[in-house]
């Protein structure tokens, strides 16, 4: 009897000490999951602040708009810096593992750009350029990086945001922006029509972009109709 | 170039990285199903050890053992040379295959206590899955770990059933021991990992249910120290009658470990009038007194083990 409750004690120590080791080792990664995500928080912040800043494009002139893009291209180049300290606290060579936590912020960084880059050069914003101004450098590839993924959801985050702007542009009388955006939006939906997608939220956005496309095609018409359209 | 040949031009270069990943993805989740079923067949081989607790049969059934766990290393590697030749992918992938990593760490977690009666720990779980050179195919989470791991204590529950069948009562008894360290181990683990919550509280339940066992094995020990040839017997007669049964229950799928049915309440009632009876109500226990074979005194004192070794065996 007292043999086995030795031989019984001697494996609830080992267990426990693996067991214990298992909760360190865990709680650890939850202390740098919270200290990457204290990272990110300044850089939030300024996201959320462009898109305030963008959201003026609903009623700013037409000539003012470049002026407000340029602002706001400012803002987000002014914040590259911050991600230095996110890339020192991602460990080498797991980026895939903590993707999910900038994911959000990147994915409405990309929206801002691709909006600025529209008003400034009626053309998509390649995802170099989106990296390069965000501030994301290749060297940092094995920790952080504008997926694929984030940049086609942003994409079509500034999409919808364009499509809002074909419609309230004609409330404040700029007829020929609307003309722009719907020939944008149209070569976005061809773009993304190439695309393989499975049913996951990159599917749902895109089904998103297909609302974008009816609404800059009927304001164009409503346009068009009154004659309203200006002369080439 | 107009402007919408060039989006063209980008959207062909994205369709072929969406591609490949998505293709690879499907690729992983079907190896991690296979995985997964392989992990199944290899506990359900386990279980079998529990009803041939004597050599040669049990080092046979090991050796086995040994062979299906090699072939689950294969399925495993499949998928470690798919992660590798892009790199830095394991993570990407993560989601998808951590099913199957979890059944396996159930299984050889299973395997590993049936030889030496101890918790395999994460670094034995990651060895056994290192190719001949060394590499490790992918890593294995802590998460993987801690959820596979709980889930041993389902297995054990069904272990230690078996063998206060066979009448190996000692070691239901170091299940016993072992799952309520398990459980309390994991618990403080719980915070971190998604899921293991839900986990916890099945593990909970096993316990519960081999405490039990526990209670009513102690009970008939001490009943009978003074007989050591009466135990014999019992032992004997309910070896002969779970390899009966166990016939049957080693096909059936091992879902088990759910809550308290109702017919066990009213074994536990019964139980209570099988203590009034003495002798005659813990033997009826033993045998598992709804078979009817016994009779008489027996019938009455179905005690609560019984209800449990028969809910165990066939769950």
């Amino acid at each position: 009897m007292q043999n086995n409750m030795e031989e019984v004690s001697g494996t609830a120590s080992s267990l426990s000490a693996i067991l214990q080791k298992i909760s360190t080792d865990l709680e650890h990664e939850s202390t740098l999951k919270e200290s990457i995500k204290e990272s990110l928080q300044p850089l939030d912040t300024v996201s959320r602040n462009v898109t305030a800043l963008l959201n003026r494009s609903h009623s700013t002139p037409g000539d003012q708009l470049e002026n407000l893009a340029q602002q706001a291209l400012e803002q987000i180049k002014a914040s590259a810096s911050q991600w230095e300290l996110v890339a020192e606290r991602i460990p080498n060579g797991e980026y895939h593992k903590y993707q999910y936590q900038p994911s959000f912020i990147l994915k409405s960084f990309t929206t801002s750009i691709t909006l600025c880059y529209f008003l400034l050069h009626d053309d998509l914003v390649p995802i170099e350029t989106v990296t390069s101004t965000i501030g994301i450098k290749p060297e940092w590839n094995d920790r952080i990086q504008l997926s694929p993924d984030d940049y086609l959801q942003g994409v079509i985050g500034a999409s919808n945001e364009l499509a809002r702007l074909a419609m309230n542009s004609v409330t404040l009388q700029n007829f020929a922006l609307p003309l722009r955006i719907a020939s944008f939006e149209k070569d976005l939906f061809a773009g993304y029509s190439l695309l393989n997608l499975r049913n996951d939220t990159l599917r749902r956005r895109f089904d998103s972009l297909k609302y974008d496309v009816k609404r800059c095609e009927d304001v164009v018409y409503d346009i068009t109709l009154r004659g309203l359209t200006p002369k080439q | 170039m107009e402007r919408s040949e060039r989006i063209i031009q980008t959207f062909e270069g994205f369709r072929t990285t969406l591609d490949e990943s998505n293709e690879r993805r499907e690729r992983l989740i079907i190896s991690s199903r296979q995985i997964t079923s392989l992990s199944k067949k290899l506990i359900f081989h386990l279980h079998r050890i529990s009803l041939f607790p004597n050599d040669p049969e049990r080092s046979k059934l090991l050796a086995e053992a040994q062979e299906k766990a090699e072939e689950i290393k294969g399925c495993v590697k499949v998928v470690g040379d798919d992660l590798r030749d892009g790199d830095l992918t394991y993570w990407a992938y993560a989601r998808n295959i951590s099913g199957g990593v979890q059944e396996y760490i159930e299984a050889v977690s299973f395997m590993h206590y049936l030889q030496y009666e101890s918790l395999i720990n994460l670094e034995q779980v990651r060895q056994a899955l290192h190719a001949e050179d060394g590499t490790e195919p992918f890593e294995i989470t802590q998460e993987d770990y801690a959820l596979g791991i709980s889930d041993l204590s389902g297995e054990l529950m069904r272990y230690a059933t078996n063998c206060s069948s066979t009448g190996d009562f000692k070691a239901a008894l170091r299940a016993c021991t072992f799952v309520r360290d398990l459980k309390s181990g994991l618990d403080s683990a719980q915070p971190y990992v998604r899921d293991l919550g839900k986990k916890q509280s099945i593990t909970e339940q096993s316990l519960l249910k081999i405490e039990k066992i526990c209670y009513a094995i102690q009970l008939r020990i001490l009943e009978y120290a003074d007989r050591p040839e009466v135990l014999a017997h019992l032992t004997k007669r309910a070896m002969e009658e779970s390899q009966e049964v166990g016939a049957d229950s080693m096909d059936v799928e091992g879902g088990g470990g759910g809550p308290n049915d109702s017919g066990r309440t009213s074994g536990g009632d019964r139980g209570g009038r099988g203590r009034g009876r003495g002798r005659g109500g813990a033997r009826g226990g033993f045998q598992g007194g709804n078979r009817g074979k016994r009779g008489g005194a027996g019938a009455g004192g179905s005690g609560t083990e019984a209800g449990d070794v028969g809910d165990g065996q066939v769950a």
